[in-house]
């Protein structure tokens, strides 16, 4: 086996309170995560998921312990551009239509016109809105905002995709429509996907390991390997071996 | 399409009712006022025809003078709201002094810019410049920073500066609230510029005309100065409404 | 959203409006009538009359006549209650008095005959001042000696009818005030002559010419040019009422007149204890300005060669050349009425009787 892709090592994140009652959000969370793994960070809200994923983000810093990713420090990796993120909200600017917007950070990053113009039509196409180039975020439904705000993560084209709840604002057939949609994107592209939920199906669907987090404080309970076949479908909800996982996560977090 | 001839239909209505009652006296009658005290509509559109030329001579001066106060304290406003965006820590300073200015009513500060400036137009700039900084400063703050926190962390995430962060996303954000401190600037520097004539070394400009025309009894004189006021902040006020509504196609209150 | 637009645009309208309009009257139309004491009997009954008296400017020793008389109690044994309503840069004693803010009102003549040509039903009553108190005054070193020396020059007045003396003045001497010089309007002080924004600036005698002293200027460094001089003077503070309402209280306005002009003399007769009654009033300046104030307006009380018995004198010759000068400088369109509807000396004559 190769070295693992991402380390974390002994990470803990305390938030000082004022009254001296620190608020514990993640204490001693050791995970290997391998190259080109899908993996979930599930639980219940206040077990830190969201906050180990800003870690390995570099948008926190923890209080103790260490992240590296291929050797490199999480801010190494952040200023070197080298992965995409996806947020709880599409977090689009309300003054540049869905191709400016998803244009936005290739400007940052300096990618020429011309490639980021065949880029924005290949990711348009990717989340089937390529009719909705020129409106504005205003003019969206919620579940189109969304895609957008995938669009404009894929299409940095990253070697790392951190996400964050992306679809827990949706309804549930628009979310496992889009479950659907990110497994056929990432099974093109095998990135190394890190994807924080509550919900224990989208992240069984989804996933090739769950890391199940329990709060107060925040730390791994469990570690679940989903050994469902692949190319996946939604058809692959219905069937036992599904629903044993979903079962056997549920059960884990009753014994907490 | 019938709802916005609606909109427009009643105010219109309501101020033709309005003038009407006026020139046949109603006003007059509720009041106890005699013609020469409050002169009627049609004797102010004589007077005002008959002077036309002096008239919008002294509301060019006016509004001139206006506009520039406008753009450089809106420009001084949005750069202290800046400075304070970059530098929290004595940029917020800067914004409580520049709140602070903003309660220093208009007649007590013309006569401060009389001692600094010599001329009548300089001191109305200075005046209009004062109060309307304060607005712009304090709406282009909110603008700057009543911003999303996971835009910032998306700007982060690709490593984008401040400086970038600053041109592609805080200064975009501010936009609708520049042109609401414009909309209050735009009323507040025509009388800002009005009060300051009250008090300036010149006798051109709109307020003197209206000071001093209704203390030597020229009432009529005077209200049609005043009509002019009224009309040049209105067309003022719609210009920038129609540049609002071109520039802030994206925002949802130009639905 | 379109109707709050509306709402705002109306806003806008409103407040312009508002502003323009606040430096006018901003008066509401109360009405004080006279309380309608008929001339029979005066103080025995004990119950005073209420008078009120809105002066044109600020307390201050320009208005001293009234101070002393209220001081001295002499309106108390007319059997009247006095209120003085001190004046302001955005009071208009006119409209006070049209309008019954006040009973009685001091103003220049010139601006009365304005008024009155405009159809105001207001009546002059009394002068008290006999001489013009304008001056215009410059540095020696801007060597303005003659009004001719004033071709290019920037030239300041309060305007707002103040400015027609110094027309007058101009026009005398062959300038043209729209193309020879500048006029500019001043402010309440005299800081735009002594910083050199402007060469020649209007000064009262009693007020403004004595803050050019207190600032340290000796009269050696100040030209002078005095409109009674120039024979272009106008009368100043004089005394008018509501026609309507001196109709009905003439004997009111007698017994005010009459205890006014011992106020007056008495004040002129001793100016340092006036100038220390106003001070007592209001200290908004010092005491030895007020002082300096009322020596000065002493002057124009009761002039040289004045018989201090006929303070309040009405001089229709002064105020027919007030008239003229008036109209021929651009004050009055058609030439002011003066007869006893406008201008009367009747009360006078009562108060003075023997």
């Amino acid at each position: 086996m190769n070295a693992p892709e991402i380390q974390i090592k002994n990470v803990s994140m305390v938030y000082p309170v004022n009254n001296g009652q620190d608020i514990v959000a993640l204490t001693d969370v050791n995970l290997d995560i391998q190259e080109g793994e899908f993996i979930s960070l599930l639980g219940p809200s206040g077990c830190g998921k969201t906050t180990l994923l800003r870690i390995i983000a570099d948008l926190n810093q923890p209080t103790a312990g260490s992240v590296a990713i291929r050797g490199q420090s999480p801010r190494d990796i952040r200023m070197q551009r080298k992965y995409g993120i996806v947020f709880q909200n599409p977090v689009l600017y309300d003054w540049r239509t869905v191709r400016r917007n998803i244009c936005m950070p290739m400007e940052i990053m300096g990618i020429p016109k011309k490639e980021r113009t065949a880029r924005i039509n290949r990711v348009l196409e990717l989340v089937g809105l390529q009719d909705f180039g020129d409106k504005y975020p205003f003019e969206l439904s919620g579940g189109m905002q969304q895609r957008v705000g995938i669009a404009r993560a894929l299409a940095l084209d990253p070697e790392f995709l951190f996400m964050d709840e992306p679809f827990s604002a949706l309804d549930e057939f628009t979310r496992e429509k889009l479950n659907e949609d990110l497994l056929s994107i990432w099974s093109k592209a095998k990135k190394t996907v890190i994807f924080v939920t509550h919900n224990i199906p989208e992240s069984v669907f989804l996933s090739d390991r769950v890391v199940v987090l329990s709060p107060h404080p925040g730390r791994i309970s469990a570690i679940v390997d989903i050994n469902l076949p692949r190319p996946r479908e939604n058809s692959i909800r219905e069937t036992p071996e599904f629903y044993e996982y979903v079962t056997k996560i549920r059960r884990s977090f009753e014994g907490v | 399409m019938k709802s916005k001839v609606i909109t427009i239909l009643w105010p219109l209505a309501f101020g033709i009712a309005l003038i009407l009652a006026w020139q046949f006296g109603l006003f007059h009658k509720v009041l106890d006022l005699k013609p020469f005290q409050l002169p009627v509509p049609s004797e102010i559109a004589s007077t005002l025809a008959a002077n036309l030329p002096k008239a919008l001579k002294d509301c060019g001066v006016t509004i001139s003078g206006a506009l520039v106060g406008m753009i450089i304290g809106s420009l001084m406003g949005f750069m202290i709201a800046a400075i304070a965006t970059f530098f929290p820590k004595w940029g917020y300073g800067g914004m409580i002094v520049v709140t602070a200015l903003n309660a220093v009513p208009i007649v007590a500060l013309s006569p401060i810019m009389n001692l600094w400036f010599s001329t009548g137009m300089e001191q109305k700039i200075a005046v209009v410049t004062v109060v309307c900084m304060a607005a712009m400063a304090i709406n282009g703050y909110s603008g700057l920073n009543n911003i999303n926190p996971y835009s910032i962390d998306l700007m982060h995430s690709v490593a984008a500066s401040e400086w970038t962060i600053f041109k592609k996303l805080r200064f975009p954000n501010s936009l609708p609230y520049i042109f609401t401190a414009s909309k209050i600037n735009i009323a507040s520097s025509i009388i800002a510029a009005i009060i300051s004539e009250y008090f300036a070394a010149s006798t051109s400009g709109l307020g003197f005309g209206i000071k001093d025309n209704l203390r030597k009894a020229e009432m009529a004189m005077g209200w049609s100065y005043i009509v002019v006021a009224s009309l040049a902040g209105v067309i003022l006020y719609c210009v920038i409404l129609l540049v609002e509504r071109d520039a802030l196609k994206w925002h949802a209150s130009q639905k | 959203m379109k109707k709050s637009k509306f709402t705002s645009l109306l806003a806008v309208i409103i407040l312009i409006l508002l502003v323009a309009t606040g430096c006018s009257s901003g008066n509401s139309a109360a009405t004080t009538t006279g309380t309608g004491t008929s001339g029979a009997d005066k103080t025995t009954s004990g119950k005073l009359d209420k008078v009120t008296l809105q002066l044109k400017w600020l307390p201050q020793s320009q208005f001293m006549g009234y101070y002393v008389a209220q001081a001295k109690g002499y309106y108390k044994d007319a059997g009247i209650d006095i209120e003085i309503l001190p004046g302001g840069s955005d009071i208009i004693p006119e409209q006070q008095v049209y309008n019954g803010v006040a009973n009685i009102g001091v103003t220049w003549d010139s601006s009365l005959m304005k008024y009155q040509s405009k159809g105001w039903g207001l009546v002059q009553v009394g002068q008290i001042f006999q001489k013009s108190a304008m001056l215009l005054v410059s540095k020696a070193s801007s060597g303005i000696n003659s009004p001719k020396d004033l071709k290019g020059k920037k030239v300041g007045s309060w305007f707002g009818g103040n400015e027609y003396e110094i027309y007058a003045l101009l026009e005398a001497n062959g300038l043209n005030k729209d193309t020879d010089l500048k006029m500019v309007q001043q402010d309440y002080t005299m800081n735009q002559l002594l910083k050199d924004e402007i060469d020649a600036t209007s000064a009262m005698t009693y007020n403004e010419y004595g803050l050019l002293l207190e600032s340290g200027l000796k009269e050696s460094d100040l030209h002078v040019l005095n409109m009674n001089d120039a024979g272009v003077a106008m009368l100043e503070d004089c005394l008018f009422v509501n026609s309507d309402w001196i109709a009905k209280n003439e004997d009111l306005y007698v017994r005010f007149l009459k205890a006014s002009i011992k106020g007056w003399a008495e004040a002129c007769a001793n100016p340092e204890a006036a100038g220390k009654v106003v001070f007592d009033v209001d200290q908004s300046v010092s005491l030895a300005h007020q002082v300096y104030m009322a020596k000065e307006v002493a002057k124009l009380v009761v002039p040289k060669d004045f018989d201090p018995a006929k303070i309040g004198y009405m001089d229709m010759a002064a105020i027919q050349q007030t008239a003229d000068l008036a109209l021929k400088y651009g004050l009055l369109s058609k030439p002011a009425v003066i007869s006893e509807n406008t201008f009367t000396s009747k009360y006078w004559t009562k108060a003075t009787a023997k």
